[in-house]
């Protein structure tokens, strides 16, 4: 038998190359078929990682596909103006507070009140836009290594769950609000619209206590006593003043890391973009976001007030409402779920992940989520009182609003991210087993 | 008397030549084969085994795994695993970096293979949330190299060794390496094998759906049936790759198959390291004796050659294989036996440990008993929503407990389609609430799963007291009866249907 000319004869007398006896003609398609695998492979690479070259297989993420349109249409025409539409809103809270600081200053009692109403009101204003963009925590608002692009953002306008009402007691006392450098270092407990709010809502003058324990050195050393009404006022104030004027440039930087910088990235597709290599990859994020719903506002802010969970102990539990100061914990869960509803319908003009379940042929899943969310929305809406009243109303009441979000949840925990294929961002692996 | 005797004399004819033919199997086994593709394996196996690790500690996977949960789910039998503190946790995925680096130069190979053996698994044993069908391929094939004398080529050890080195390996080392590896396909296809696949298409229609933008092939993800016939590829593919690459003459054309096969399924999924374990397993069929003949081939290369010019040196140079002539020497017979029968032993669970789902009845994508350690390799896509419904002190109003109290994301995702996870965290809130001082303590669970898209439902009874029932292998009669519904047929596949019934 004629042989290729580099097979080996073994003492066994098998003629092999590669493991297989093959004739001489053979020889040629054996080679053609190494280079084939090596081929394949490098096709694959380029199947997944796109070219090197820097000129994209696949073009931008707007052309590839209706996941690519979604992604930019979520992010351009809901995320981003939301971001804008805050920015307004701390550049309002800025302004009344610094007039806040001044009225409270010059110590005229009728103009330092209209004064705190009006910051008050800038305070709501802002706030109610925020908690809507809870529900958006993907690009640089997002958690630093844990969400792509994630610049930790978020924790800076709004720390909570992460509140310490005593930090924020010492930082008065020692007015470590006036010293630039020392308040920039502080923990993201000292700063934000959580610190804003009880700075500007906390009973005055009725309240002058504090949150720290007496062995605090606060209370040890005598610090906080030794404080009038006066100045205690005066140092809110200007703490307030300080802090939405940060909250303000870090607004202001969110919306620049998103525009021009984030945008220019979701632009791009494959090796190009340095957050998501696919638009998938970018829906993977988005969803993972809308999974606030579920965590914070269900199990958190609904769930332990009412006494639904066991961290309260009691029937019910006000103080571990989100808003303990301006009482607004209803109105954040409506903008939670509106913020929500946002990002599942997409723009007017554009689209999101309704119009993509209902492209995969899943019309019985996005109008079932839609109707869930549109019914907690006028559920909630429908509640005439604040969270504190209507515990101590009718905490059954609260309650029905947690089963409520939770049918939206578990469509979204279910046949939502299953339709879709979504999957927790940044996973190590699978098998899907 | 004479009949008597006659029929003895068969018996004995028969049993002789039973006897006979089991020797003769044995001694086939004995049969001297080059190690040269053994080798090959090794090398490659070891840079996985190192690179596998040194990917987990870049990524600070360790950290996000085997530090940041609060609770860790544990193996039915393995509950006394406890994971190490943080520093030890990441020096053991160093260490395992350093034997992968062994096993692949063939320094202190075996010791190596068999000390990644244990620590790979007491890693994979910390958590059930962690576990990966390649996972436990991965350890099963380091038990196999902790036995194998697979250094005798290429490494550092025969380098060194002053003696003529004997580069060959009794067969039954190369079909035990098959045999493992044919388990893992034909398995894998076998969990195949059911309507959600074959008839609708399904997971992979909802994979291809999300994988449209895939340059070049993407776009061919949203032809009608396409999902359909990838799905039917992939069954006929794992089910029958094993005998291809067995057939001598189709071995190499199976092996391109595969090397095509995983990197398409690398290149689509996020299966991590999956497809390069399996191509590099797959090798173990090719022809023992193919890395000589690729040096041979390379050597008479015009790259060989002007390596060889600019040289002066024969680099390629592959040594003689006149020691592979030499008969593979046996032990002596009583641990011969005992090594033998403990194999067989081995590889008969290989066999039956994947079988024992079909025991328990209904569907085990449903109920998952049987699932673990039998192949069933992306078979289902299934999402579930859980809360914990507790009752305690005589209280008759529930109050609920999110999973995420206890879990992180990447924990409650794989919790939330497994019963017997569910179970498993039930009882820790059942002991968490006793410590507290709660008496009385009942858990019941609200766990909606979709399995394959379909329609979101209970998969676990709401309302057995989960803190009463026992984990265990008996049938589990906390978890709902699979209602066989079709699953989600995405648009490419409706369309399919659609154009079907219009023609």
């Amino acid at each position: 038998m004629k042989q290729m000319g580099l097979q080996t004869r073994d003492k066994t007398g098998a003629d092999e190359v590669l493991g297989v006896g093959v004739p001489a003609s053979a020889s040629s398609s054996g080679a053609a078929l190494l280079q084939a695998m090596v081929g394949a492979i490098t096709c694959m690479h380029l199947i997944a990682c796109s070219d090197s070259d820097g000129t994209s297989l696949s073009g931008a993420l707007s052309d590839t596909g209706i996941r690519g349109e979604a992604l930019l249409s979520i992010a351009s025409e809901v995320a981003l103006p939301t971001y804008e539409e805050f920015l307004e809103a701390a550049q309002d809270l800025e302004t009344s507070t610094a007039s806040l600081q001044q009225a409270v200053d010059a110590s005229t009692e009728e103009m330092a009140e209209a004064a705190r109403n009006e910051a008050q009101q800038a305070f709501l204003d802002a706030i109610a836009v925020w908690q809507r963009a809870e529900l958006m925590q993907f690009g640089p608002a997002g958690v630093m290594n844990l969400t792509p692009g994630g610049e930790d953002l978020r924790d800076e306008i709004y720390s909570w769950p992460l509140v310490n009402r005593c930090v924020v007691d010492q930082v008065l006392t020692e007015q470590s609000y006036a010293n630039t450098q020392l308040f920039s270092v502080l923990a993201i407990n000292a700063h934000g619209l959580d610190v804003v709010e009880y700075l500007l809502f906390v009973d005055e003058p009725e309240s002058s206590d504090n949150a720290c324990d007496s062995d605090d050195r606060i209370n040890r050393d005598g610090l906080w006593a030794a404080l009038s009404a006066a100045e205690l006022r005066l140092r809110r104030a200007s703490y307030a003043a300080v802090e939405a004027k940060r909250i303000r440039e870090y607004a202001e930087t969110l919306v620049e890391r998103w525009d021009p910088h984030f945008l220019d990235q979701l632009r791009l597709a494959g090796n190009q973009n340095r957050v998501y290599s696919t638009a998938q990859e970018g829906l993977n994020a988005i969803s993972d976001a809308l999974f606030y719903l579920d965590k914070e506002s269900k199990d958190m802010k609904l769930a332990d007030p009412s006494g639904i969970s066991t961290v309260c102990p009691g029937e019910i539990c006000p103080e571990l409402r989100e808003s303990d100061f301006a009482d607004q914990s209803l109105a954040h869960i409506e903008a939670n779920l509106q913020g929500f509803r946002n990002v599942f319908t997409g723009s007017e003009s554009g689209i999101g992940f309704e119009e993509l379940l209902q492209a995969e042929g899943s019309n019985d899943v996005a109008s079932a989520m839609l109707e869930a969310i549109d019914g907690a929305i006028a559920h909630v809406q429908g509640l005439e009182d604040s969270m504190l009243l209507e515990l101590q109303k009718d905490p059954d009441q609260v309650r029905l609003a947690h089963s409520m979000v939770q049918a939206v949840t578990d469509e979204l925990k279910t046949r939502f991210v299953t339709v879709l294929d979504l999957e927790i961002p940044n996973r190590a692996e699978g098998d899907n087993d | 008397m004479s009949t008597v005797v006659a029929v003895t004399d068969a018996t004995h004819r028969k049993s002789r030549l039973r006897l006979s033919r089991f020797e003769g199997l044995l001694r086939y086994g004995r049969t001297p084969v080059d190690g040269a593709s053994l080798a090959f394996f090794r090398i490659a196996f070891g840079l996985i085994l190192a690179f596998a690790p040194a990917r987990f500690l870049a990524n600070d996977w360790v950290t996000r795994f085997f530090v940041e949960p609060r609770f860790y789910f544990k193996y039915w039998g393995f509950a006394w695993i406890e994971v190490l503190s943080p520093n030890l946790m990441h020096a053991a995925f160093v260490l395992l970096v350093f034997l992968g680096l062994c096993v692949t130069l063939g320094l202190f190979y075996r010791l190596a293979a068999f000390v990644y053996l244990l620590v790979f698994t007491y890693v994979e044993l910390i958590d059930v949330t962690n576990y990966l069908n390649h996972y436990y391929l991965v350890s099963l094939l380091c038990f196999w190299l902790a036995i194998l004398p697979l250094n005798k080529v290429g490494s550092i050890e025969t380098y060194f060794a002053s003696q003529t080195r004997d580069t060959s390996l009794p067969r039954w080392a190369l079909l035990a390496l098959r045999f493992q590896v044919g388990i893992v396909y034909l398995n894998a296809g076998l969990a195949k094998f059911g309507p959600d696949w074959l008839i609708q298409g399904e997971p992979l229609s909802i994979w291809l759906a999300a994988r449209t933008e895939t340059p070049v092939i993407g776009r061919f993800f949203d032809e009608p049936g396409m999902a359909l016939a990838m799905s039917w590829g992939g069954f006929l593919f794992d089910t029958t790759i094993p005998f291809w690459l067995s057939i001598r003459r189709t071995r190499l054309w199976a092996f391109g198959a595969v090397v095509v096969f995983h990197s398409l399924t690398g290149a689509l999924f996020n299966i991590g390291l999956f497809p390069w374990i399996m191509v590099a397993s797959a090798s173990v069929f090719l022809g023992e004796r193919w890395p000589r003949q690729m040096g041979h081939w390379l050597q008479a290369s015009r790259l060989g050659r002007a390596w060889r010019a600019g040289k002066g040196r024969d680099h390629f140079r592959f040594e003689s294989t006149a020691a592979t002539s030499r008969a593979y020497r046996a032990r002596p017979a009583f641990w011969d036996s005992l090594a033998r029968s403990m194999l067989a032993l081995f590889a008969l669970a290989q066999i039956l440990i994947p079988l024992r789902s079909h025991l328990y009845g209904g569907n085990v994508l449903w109920h998952e008993q049987g699932m673990r350690w039998s192949w069933r390799v992306m078979v289902r896509e299934k999402n579930g929503s859980v809360m914990y419904r507790v009752l305690y002190d005589g209280s008759t109003r529930e109050r609920l407990i999110a999973p995420s109290r206890y879990l992180t994301a990447h924990q409650e995702r794989e919790m939330s389609g497994q019963p017997d996870l569910i179970l498993q965290l039930a009882h820790q809130i059942r002991d968490d609430l006793q410590d507290r001082g709660h008496r009385n303590v009942q858990v019941r669970v609200h766990a909606l799963v979709s399995l394959n898209g379909r329609p979101a439902r209970p998969m676990v009874d709401p309302q057995i007291d989960l803190s009463k029932v026992s984990d265990g292998l008996m049938p589990a009669t906390y978890v709902t009866p699979f209602a066989s519904s079709a699953p989600f047929a995405s648009s490419s596949l409706r369309s399919a249907i659609v154009r079907t019934h219009a023609i």
